[in-house]
C-alpha cells in the first residue's frame, strides 16, 4: 500500500513513500527517442537542451496523470509506467478469494505492506471484514507510525504484525527517518499489550543509525519488557538505489556500506541473550 | 552482492561414473553407417519375401553383425553405436535428405529458418572437421571417409523404396490435397516433411521382457505357431509375423552374446585385477540375460539396458522411453536388498552410469527436424504414481533414480513424475531438490487427468490405468507396454493460421493463397475465418499422415518392438496392423496458440470507435513501425495468464473446438485422433516465418511456448493468476500439455521453499491442471553463458518438453529461455 509517514534515508522502495500513483521513469530501458516529451499536454516532460544525450527530464510536479497516459503510451520502449492504482477494497477481496485454493496448501496468506498500510485502515476494515471468516491469515507491515485510536479496534484480527523498529534514541531516528520515535514506542507497548504473540520485531540494520552494540541492545531490552518473542535483522542493502532516480529523487544514503557479517551475529546473540528469537534475513 | 550459490550440489558419486560423464562430455558427434550398411546386404538379398519377414531379418542381420564396444568404467555393456556420441542415419526410412547433404545442396527452405546450436560437442565437431579426416555432416556431426561411402551408397539403395519415397509416391499422386500440404510447408505452417521419419513415443512391456525373458517369449511365440490354424489369408500372415517375431528376439539374444565375447576378451587381456573381475561379470551376465529373467538387480540392469537398446535401433526413434522404471525394476532390487546382496551406493552408482549411457545416444535427421528437437532423444523416465490397488507407486528406486539424476547430471533421460497426494514425502522432497539443481527435471505431471483422459479414450479399467500410465516422449502420456508407438511428429503452427485468417487465406511471407476466406473486418468475422483454416489444416495434415504410416507399415513396421507391445503377439498382429491394445494414441500436435488468443482478445478490445481492423492490419504489416501508440495499447489489453476471463474464455472456446476437430477424424488404425498440444522447439521456427500479430509480437519473433504459459512478459498479474488462468481449460481433453515456470534460486531456498514448490504443484493439480515444470536459474547466468559458453559447458536447462545442454541451443532459443518471466513464490 502506497504511502509512508517516515522518510527512511534507506528505504528500497520509495515508490512506497507517496500516497498516490507516481510516474516512474525506467532509464536502464529508455532508448531517449523522447517520444515523451511530444506526447505529455502538460509539459511535464522536456529535453535537457545543455546535453544531447540526455534522459528526458520529467518535472514531477508538473505532471497531472492525465487519464489516458499520453507519455506512457506514446514510448515504444516501454520505459514509463505508473507506480501504484486505485483499487477498490471489493476487487482485491476478490483477488485473494481467487488464490485461495493455493493459501489452503501452502498455509499462506495475505500480508499488507508497504508504504505504511495502516494510514489506509478503513482499507484494511474492511478486507478483514470478508476475509477473516474465512480463516485466511492476514498480517501487517507497518513502520509503527499510525493512529493507534483507529488499529486498535482490529488489532486483535490480526494473526501477524511485523512492526519496524529503527532506533531507541529519537534525535538519531529523527535525523534517518525524518520523525521522532515516541509515537513508535507508545504504539508498540500498547500492540504488545494487547496480544504480544502476533507481534515480530524488524530492525533494519543500517549504519550510523544502529549498528552498535549499544543499540542493540536498547532495542532487545525494550521489546523483552513488551514480551516481545520474536525479533528479525534485516542488513542493508542499495538494491532500491536506481528506483530513485527512475522517479527523479535523490538517493539519500551517503556511501554504500554493508554491515559485515561477523557484527550481525554478533548482533543476533545479543538479541538473544534477551531470550527473544532472533533471525538474519 | 554475493553469487549465488546452489543449494544443492551435483557430483557424480564415484570415479567411473564422473569418468563416463566427462568423456561424453568432450566427444564430438558422429555418424556411425555400420547398422545400415548390414541392414541394406539384408535388404538387397531378400527381396521378395513376406515383408513383415524381410523387415525382421534386415533388422535381425545387422543387430547381430555390430561392433560390440565397451569402454573403459561401464559396468554394463551396449551402445548404440561404435562411437560415444553416435547416430544411425536411417536410410530405409527416408534417404534423400542424406543424399542432398552430401551434394552440399541448400536443404529444404525450411531450414533457413531453424537455428541449431553451435556450443560444446558441436563445436568440438567442427574442429575434428577443419583437421581432414572426418567430414561434416548435417551440419554438426562427423563422418569417416568410409561411412561416407558406405552410407552414400545406401541412401542410393533405399531411393525409391523408403518409407519416405513410398509414401510420397502414394499421397503425392492420389491425395487431392496435396498442393495444400505442399504450400504448408513453404509457409511455415507445418512442420518440415517427414523426412527423419521419428517414430516412437511408446514404451516397450519391460515387465515382460524382464520375468518371462525373451526366450520364454520365444517359447510362446513357438507354441503359436504349433497351435495355428490357417483359414485364411490373414490367419497365414500370423504365422509369417510370429516367425519375424521369433528371428528378431534370436538377434538380440546374439547381439547379447557379442557383447558377453567381447567382455570376456577385453577380461583375458586386462590387467588391473578389479576390472578384470568386472569385465569377467560383464560376460557371463551378456550370456544369461536378455535370454534369461534377471538373478539379481545388476542382471536386470543390464537386461533392462539390451532390451530397451534393442528397440531403439530397430527404429528412428524419438520420445522412445523407458516408463516406470522404478516400478518394473523395483522387486529386482527389493531382492537383493532382502538377501543383503547389494547396496544403495551399487545401485546408484549404476542408475547414474544408465544416464550417461542415455545421453551417448544420438539422433540424426535433415537439418530443420534437428532444431527442432533440439537434438534432444524425449526419452522419459516417469517415477511415482499409483499401483493397480490405487496405493502410492514410489520406492525407494524411485528416491535413488531421483538422487542419480542430482548427482550425475545429464539430459538423458528426461525424468518426470506421476503426481498423487499419497506420494512420500521423503520422495516428494528428493524430486523438489532434483528441480532446485536446475536441471529443469522432474517435470509433474497430474495422474488424475490423465485417468480421466484415458478412461473416456479407451475405457480401459481404472487399476490397469494405473498401474500401466506411463510417458512416451516429452510430455504425452502412454500406456506401458499396450500402445502403438507415433509414426509422426508434425506440428501446426496457430501462429500461421491466425495470419492467413488475417488476411483472406493468404500468407503474407510468401504470398501463397490457401483456402479463400473474406478479409474480417469485425473480430467474428475474424474468429469465423481462423475456424475455417484451423479446420481445414487439420483435417489436411492428418489424412496426409495417414498415408505416412501406411507407407510405415509397408516398409519399416517395428517387429522387434511389436513382441513386447500387448496384445501382438496375441492377437498375431504387429503394431502397424493394430496388434496393440491402445491404437487411439496418434496425436496432432500444434504450437503457438496462447499467441491467437493474446491477439484475438487485443482485436476484441480495440476494435471499436478509434481503431479499424484496418489500421490493426496495417500496423502488423509493418511490424509496428509508426504505431508505437497502438502497439502499447494492444500490450495494455487482457491477455492470457492473468486470470481474466476477457481472455481466458478466448483460449477456452479455441481449445475446445481444436480438440473437437482434431477427433473428428480417424487415424490410420481407425481410431479417432487424439488431440495434443506441445512446443518442443517449434516456437521459435515458427515465429520465425511469422510477421508481427495483434499481442504486441514482433514480426518474427518466437512464439509463445507450451500450451498454457503466459507469452513472455504478459503476465503482470503474478504466478498464482498465471495457473489459475491453466487450470481453466479442460486438461482432460487433451494428450500432453506443458506449462512452463521460471524460478530465481532464491524463491526455493531450503526446505520451507521446496514445501512452497509443492504446495504449488498440489494446488494447481486440484484445479485439474496436467503439467507443470520449472526453470531455476537465474538470467544473469544465462546471459554470461551466452557470451561465455565455454565455462558453461554442462549448463543445462528445460527448453519445453525437455531439458538440453543450453550451450547447444540456438541463439533464439537461449534468448527466449533468459526472457520467460522469472517468477517468486
Ligand atoms: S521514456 Fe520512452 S519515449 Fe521517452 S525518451 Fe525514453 S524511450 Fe523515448
Ligand atoms: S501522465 Fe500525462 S500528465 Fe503525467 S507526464 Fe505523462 S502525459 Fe504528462
Amino acid at each position: 500500500m502506497k504511502g509512508c509517514p517516515l522518510k527512511c534515508r534507506w528505504c528500497s522502495n520509495p515508490e512506497g513513500q507517496n500516497l498516490h500513483p507516481e510516474l516512474m521513469h525506467i532509464k536502464t530501458i529508455c532508448k531517449k527517442h523522447y517520444k515523451c516529451i511530444s506526447a505529455c499536454p502538460y509539459n511535464a516532460a522536456t529535453a535537457d537542451a545543455s546535453n544531447e544525450n540526455s534522459f528526458p527530464v520529467f518535472e514531477y510536479a508538473k505532471c497531472r496523470e492525465c487519464e489516458t497516459r499520453e507519455c506512457i503510451i506514446s514510448c515504444p520502449e516501454r520505459a514509463l509506467r505508473f507506480t501504484g492504482k486505485y483499487i477498490s477494497s471489493s476487487d482485491l477481496i476478490k483477488r485473494v478469494k481467487a488464490n485461495i485454493p493455493f493459501y489452503r496448501n501452502s498455509g499462506g496468506g495475505v500480508t499488507f505492506s508497504g508504504g505504511e498500510p495502516f494510514l489506509q485502515i478503513d482499507f484494511i476494515k474492511e478486507f478483514i471484514k470478508d476475509i477473516a471468516p474465512l480463516g485466511i491469515t492476514v498480517g501487517v507491515e507497518t513502520c509503527g507510525m499510525f493512529d493507534m485510536k483507529k488499529v486498535r479496534e482490529i488489532a486483535d484480527s490480526l494473526d501477524f504484525i511485523y512492526y519496524d523498529l529503527k532506533c531507541m534514541d529519537s534525535d538519531i531516528h529523527k535525523k534517518a527517518t525524518g520523525s521522532p520515535n515516541e509515537t513508535i514506542l507508545n504504539n508498540l507497548k500498547e500492540l504488545a499489550a494487547i496480544n504480544p504473540e502476533i507481534i515480530i520485531i524488524s530492525v533494519p540494520v543500517v549504519p550510523d543509525v544502529n549498528d552498535s552494540d549499544a543499540q542493540i541492545k536498547n532495542i532487545a531490552a525494550f521489546c523483552k519488557e513488551n514480551k516481545i518473542k520474536e525479533l528479525r535483522l534485516l542488513p542493508y542493502h542499495s538494491f532500491g538505489e536506481d528506483k530513485y532516480s527512475f522517479l527523479g529523487r535523490k538517493y539519500l544514503m551517503e556511501e554504500k556500506l554493508n554491515i559485515p557479517p561477523e557484527d550481525l551475529n554478533r548482533f543476533m546473540h545479543i538479541v538473544e541473550d534477551f531470550g527473544i528469537s532472533c533471525k538474519i534475513e | 552482492m554475493d553469487t549465488f550459490k546452489k543449494e544443492i550440489t551435483s557430483v557424480p558419486s564415484t570415479e567411473k561414473v564422473e569418468l563416463m560423464r566427462s568423456r561424453y562430455l568432450n566427444e564430438p558427434l558422429y555418424i556411425d553407417s555400420e547398422y545400415i550398411k548390414y541392414y541394406t546386404e539384408a535388404h538387397a538379398k531378400t527381396d521378395g519375401r513376406n515383408p513383415l519377414e524381410r523387415r525382421a531379418e534386415c533388422h535381425s542381420y545387422a543387430i547381430e553383425r555390430l561392433t560390440p564396444v565397451i569402454r573403459d568404467g561401464e559396468l554394463f555393456a551396449g551402445s548404440k553405436t561404435r562411437y560415444v556420441r553416435g547416430a544411425i542415419p536411417y536410410c530405409n526410412y527416408a534417404s534423400r535428405y542424406i543424399l542432398r547433404e552430401f551434394k552440399n545442396e541448400e536443404a529444404e527452405a525450411q531450414d533457413a529458418f531453424t537455428d541449431i546450436g553451435k556450443g560444446g560437442g558441436i563445436a568440438k565437431s567442427k574442429e575434428i572437421a577443419e583437421k581432414g579426416d572426418y567430414e561434416f555432416f548435417c551440419r554438426k556431426y562427423l563422418i569417416s571417409k568410409e561411412d561416407k561411402h558406405i552410407l552414400k551408397e545406401s541412401a542410393e539403395y533405399f531411393l525409391g523404396k523408403s518409407m519416405q519415397d513410398v509414401g510420397d509416391a502414394l499421397w503425392k499422386s492420389v491425395f487431392e490435397q496435396a498442393d495444400y500440404i505442399d504450400k504448408g510447408w513453404q509457409a511455415g505452417l507445418y512442420t518440415a516433411p517427414h523426412d527423419p521419419a521419428p517414430e516412437g513415443r511408446y514404451v516397450l512391456d519391460f515387465e515382460t521382457a524382464l520375468n518371462q525373458g525373451l526366450n520364454g517369449i520365444i517359447e510362446r511365440l513357438r507354441n503359436k505357431i504349433k497351435d495355428a490354424e490357417v483359414t485364411d489369408y490373414q490367419s497365414a500372415e500370423k504365422i509369417y509375423f510370429w516367425r519375424a517375431g521369433i528371428r528378431t528376439l534370436e538377434a538380440t539374444i546374439k547381439w547379447a552374446e557379442n557383447y558377453g565375447n567381447k567382455a570376456a576378451e577385453l577380461a583375458a587381456a586386462e590387467k588391473n585385477p578389479k576390472r578384470k573381475k568386472e569385465l569377467e561379470e560383464i560376460a557371463e551376465r551378456c550370456h544369461y540375460v536378455p535370454a534369461n529373467k534377471p538373478r539379481n538387480f545388476k542382471d536386470a540392469m543390464q537386461a533392462f539396458w539390451f532390451v530397451y537398446l534393442a528397440g531403439h535401433i530397430e527404429g528412428a526413434q524419438l520420445g522412445y522411453s523407458p516408463g516406470r522404471f522404478d516400478r518394473y525394476m523395483y522387486p529386482f532390487y527389493k531382492m537383493d536388498k532382502d538377501a543383503g546382496t547389494i547396496k544403495d551406493s551399487e545401485v546408484l552408482e549404476l542408475l547414474e552410469m544408465l544416464r550417461v549411457k542415455m545421453t551417448e545416444i544420438e539422433y540424426v535427421a535433415s537439418f530443420s527436424w534437428a532444431g527442432l528437437g533440439s537434438g534432444n532423444l524425449f526419452q522419459n523416465m516417469i517415477l511415482g504414481g499409483l499401483d493397480e490397488k490405487g496405493h502410492r507407486g514410489d520406492n525407494e528406486l524411485s528416491v535413488l533414480v531421483l538422487q542419480s539424476a542430482i548427482n550425475c547430471q545429464t539430459t538423458q533421460p528426461t525424468l518426470s513424475i506421476w503426481y498423487d497426494d499419497s506420494l512420500s514425502e521423503e520422495f516428494l522432497l528428493k524430486a523438489a531438490d532434483c528441480v532446485k539443481t536446475g536441471c529443469g527435471f522432474p517435470a509433474w505431471f497430474n495422474l488424475k487427468v490423465f485417468i480421466q483422459h484415458e478412461l473416456q479414450k479407451s475405457g480401459l479399467p481404472v487399476s490397469t490405468i494405473r498401474k500401466y500410465a506411463a510417458m512416451g516422449g516429452c510430455t504425452e502420456p502412454t500406456m506401458e507396454g499396450m500402445s502403438y508407438g507415433i509414426v509422426q511428429a508434425g506440428f501446426i503452427n496457430h501462429g500461421k493460421l491466425f495470419e492467413l485468417a488475417m488476411n483472406g487465406g493468404k500468407d503474407p511471407r510468401t504470398g501463397l493463397v490457401f483456402d479463400e476466406t473474406k478479409i474480417p473486418e469485425t473480430y467474428e468475422e475474424l474468429y469465423d475465418a481462423y475456424l475455417i483454416h484451423m479446420r481445414n489444416s487439420i483435417r489436411n495434415w492428418q489424412r496426409y499422415w495417414n498415408f505416412v504410416m501406411s507407407a510405415h507399415r509397408q516398409t519399416c513396421n517395428l517387429i522387434f518392438s511389436s513382441m513386447l507391445v500387448k496384445d501382438c503377439i496375441e492377437r498375431g498382429l504387429s503394431l502397424d496392423d493394430g496388434g496393440a491394445i491402445c491404437n487411439g494414441t496418434p496425436t496432432t500436435l500444434s504450437s503457438g496458440m496462447v499467441n491467437v488468443v493474446n491477439s484475438m482478445a487485443v482485436v476484441k478490445k480495440l476494435l471499436g470507435a478509434d481503431t479499424s481492423m484496418d489500421e490493426i492490419r496495417e500496423a502488423i504489416n509493418k511490424d509496428w513501425e509508426g504505431f508505437d501508440v497502438l502497439r502499447n495499447k494492444a500490450l495494455d489489453a487482457p491477455k492470457w495468464g492473468n486470470n481474466d476471463d476477457f481472455a481466458d474464455d478466448i483460449y477456452e472456446d479455441l481449445f475446445d473446438t481444436y480438440c473437437t476437430y482434431v477427433s473428428e477424424q480417424k487415424n490410420y488404425l481407425g481410431e479417432p485422433y487424439d488431440p495434443s498440444m506441445l512446443a518442443i522447439s517449434t516456437h521459435a521456427p515458427f515465429g520465425k516465418v511469422c510477421g508481427a500479430t495483434p499481442d504486441g509480437r514482433h514480426s518474427g519473433e518466437t512464439l509463445c511456448d507450451g500450451v498454457t504459459s503466459p507469452f513472455p512478459g504478459t503476465d503482470t498479474n503474478g504466478p498464482l493468476a498465471v495457473l489459475l488462468s491453466a487450470g481453466k481449460i479442460d486438461h482432460s481433453k487433451i494428450r500432453g500439455g506443458l506449462h512452463n515456470m521460471k524460478f530465481h534460486p532464491s524463491a526455493l531456498k531450503g526446505i520451507q521453499g521446496s514445501k512452497k514448490l509443492l504446495s504449488l504443484i498440489k494446488t494447481y493439480f486440484e484445479t485439474l491442471g496436467f503439467q507443470i515444470q520449472f526453470n531455476v536459474v537465474d538470467s544473469e547466468m544465462l546471459k554470461e553463458a551466452q557470451m561465455h559458453p565455454e565455462n558453461y559447458r554442462d549448463l543445462i536447462v528445460r527448453v519445453a518438453g525437455f531439458s538440453a545442454f543450453f550451450v547447444e541451443l540456438g541463439k533464439s532459443m537461449q534468448d527466449e529461455i533468459i526472457r520467460r518471466t522469472e517468477h517468486y513464490i
